[in-house]
């Protein structure tokens, strides 16, 4: 595969595609971004809260696998009327992991923001890729270009399992560093050093944890390849709504279901649903993007087998892609 | 010389329709083919078979590929336009630009510039902004930049105002035309290529019905005008196709002798346009 070619097609899906995978996720993070600083400020002046509200502090541990919960809000005594604060600097300068709590409170606020709008952006991208160029005939100008189908599906699938998550670490990554300097900078200012708070952050992951998430997203999107692909042959064989075709194992699941219910004969559709539903379930701690998410020897067969069926569909949608004509 | 495009016996059907019916075809380097059909003929499933855009039955070879099986390979010296205005309607011009330069070696950048110097067409309107005409100005312009072996135009100036279209054909000839390329031209305004093409295909039920160079027309087909007083005399003679004009009558011959038909009237070369009737529409006299 030429190099320059998928290069160029990257950028053409990235073209088509610039307001669900570039300009959406670019606000939600200056949004985010902006609320973090503002909230920084007004915790550092006016706020009646601390820093500490904030404390998210990161174990990663495969012992401990959930996520620390907020310590109490610590009471202030309004009768005392001292400035505020002047609280939150000794929160942050009595408790070494508020500083890196705050970080990974407004990173986790990006990072599940984008992940709801990627499932919604990914699921109908995945269902509409291989459908619209034909429902609107561009695939003829796509066609009189050197690009064979199978360069043009496995971009496609690229930007699915590689282009997106890596926009998020992107967007991740420049929202904690923004939020590491803006604390520095605030926090500085009051007279904390600038070698505990970057060492909180250091120590804490703030800069490791991004790195985490993508792998972990990665992996959750592998165990996903039976869902892709099978989205991806949809989207390849349906002639007018491609949701429908992707939505027709119900169809064998109720039938399964009728099957077991008045002959007593099972099919085994629902129990393959059950067998990939465990699979899924053994690997929930990437789902839900803990950090302490390991890979165990245990996972390899149902990601061998999750890629397999994955490329299987995806195999068949390119042989649509070539073999059928319509256009 | 080795033949472009060789078809030996290709056919296509759809179901009980047959879109083609053992066509067979060679085209050599450096011609200019005209490919005339009326709707429904076969034309477009010809083009695709040659584009490989559609599997066909029989032996098709262009620049000496199975277009179907190498169809990328094939690619990257046959540009065509497939059906005019197709172009995606979110693409900016100056991304559809970058895109053709990123996937094909033989796109020139500063060709399709000069293309689109003069037209009105700014680099950053999105595709959906323009309207049909440009459309399919910015489509030429990009197909007309690579410098392929082989162009397919199919209707490549359908949706044209007059100037352009005069305009498009003398850049067809004067900036891309050249001896080792060859020009597929599908269109129904036969008038306008007619002094531009160097062989005509005619096509109809998904057969060929005419292959001709177009210097052999002359030596083949000869239009007589006749008046009343000599119209049976000229029937007499078999002419593939009558029609009535004002004042009298034009029938069309093939392979008559002209000096026969001179003693009956006045002897001229078919138009293209009149030569496509004739062939469609043959008389009972034949």
């Amino acid at each position: 595969m030429n190099s320059k070619v998928v290069v160029t097609q990257i950028k053409r899906e990235l073209w088509e595609n610039k307001v669900s995978f570039v300009n959406t996720p670019l606000i939600i993070s200056l949004l985010v971004l902006a609320l973090a600083l503002g909230m920084t400020l007004y915790m550092t002046k006016f706020s009646h809260g601390t820093i500490a509200d904030f404390h998210y502090s990161f174990v990663n541990s495969a012992d401990n696998t959930q996520l620390q919960t907020p310590p109490p809000v610590e009471v202030v005594d309004q009768s005392k009327n001292e400035p505020k604060k002047f609280n939150v600097i000794t929160s942050v300068a009595s408790d070494p992991t508020a500083f890196n709590g705050f970080i990974l409170g407004v990173m986790y606020t990006n990072c599940v923001l984008l992940f709801l709008i990627f499932s919604i952006v990914l699921g109908t991208y995945s269902l509409r890729c291989l459908f619209d160029d034909r429902k609107n005939r561009d695939i003829l100008f796509w066609r009189s270009m050197p690009v064979s189908e199978t360069t043009n599906v496995l971009v496609k699938l690229t930007m699915l399992l590689f282009v997106a998550p890596i926009i998020i670490l992107i967007l991740n990554f420049i929202v904690t560093v923004i939020t590491f300097f803006a604390g520095l900078i605030f926090l500085g200012f009051s007279g904390i050093g600038l070698s505990y708070l970057l060492s909180s952050a250091v120590k804490g992951g703030s800069f490791y944890i991004p790195f985490q998430i993508f792998y972990e997203l990665i992996f959750s999107l592998l165990m996903l390849m039976p869902v892709i692909g099978f989205a991806f042959f949809a989207s390849a064989f349906a002639r007018k709504t491609p949701f429908f075709t992707f939505a027709s194992p119900l169809v064998l699941v109720l039938a399964d279901k009728i099957f077991n219910a008045v002959f007593g004969i099972n099919i085994g559709v629902i129990d393959m649903f059950a067998v990939y539903g465990r699979a899924i379930n053994n690997t929930k701690a990437a789902f839900i993007l803990q950090q302490s998410f390991v890979f165990h020897s245990s996972m390899i067969l149902p990601l061998v087998v999750c890629i397999g069926i994955g490329a299987l569909f995806i195999g068949c949608a390119i042989w649509m892609r070539n073999n059928r004509y319509e256009i | 010389m080795e033949a472009i495009i060789d078809a030996q016996g290709i056919s296509k059907s759809y179901g009980k329709k047959i879109a083609l019916d053992n066509v067979s075809l060679k085209i050599p380097a450096g011609r200019i083919v005209g490919l005339i059909g009326p709707n429904g003929a076969g034309k477009t499933t010809l083009l695709k078979g040659i584009l490989g855009l559609a599997s066909v039955e029989g032996r098709l070879q262009v620049l000496g590929l199975n277009p179907f099986t190498d169809r990328v390979k094939l690619l990257e010296n046959v540009s065509f336009i497939a059906d005019t205005a197709i172009l995606p309607h979110w693409i900016k011009v100056s991304e559809a630009l970058d895109y053709v330069a990123g996937v094909h070696s033989k796109f020139s950048y500063e060709k399709a510039m000069e293309f689109l110097a003069k037209t009105n067409i700014a680099l950053d309107s999105k595709v959906k902004t323009l309207s049909k005409g440009m459309v399919t100005q910015l489509h030429l312009a990009l197909i007309m930049a690579i410098d392929s072996k082989l162009l397919v135009l199919d209707e490549p100036t359908l949706g044209l105002d007059i100037i352009y279209r005069k305009q498009f054909y003398e850049a067809l000839l004067n900036d891309y035309y050249d001896s080792q390329k060859t020009i597929l031209i599908t269109t129904h305004q036969v008038e306008e290529i007619e002094g531009l093409l160097t062989d005509l295909i005619f096509i109809n039920d998904g057969k060929i019905l005419l292959e001709v160079a177009m210097d052999e027309i002359p030596n083949i087909f000869t239009e007589l005008q006749v008046d009343l007083s000599t119209k049976e005399a000229a029937l007499a003679l078999k002419p593939m196709h009558v029609r009535t004009t004002l004042g009298g009558f034009s029938m069309v011959f093939e392979n008559a002798s002209v000096d026969e038909l001179g003693t009956l009237g006045k002897v001229t070369t078919p138009s293209v346009a009149d030569l496509f009737v004739a062939k469609m529409q043959p008389s009972k006299y034949v």
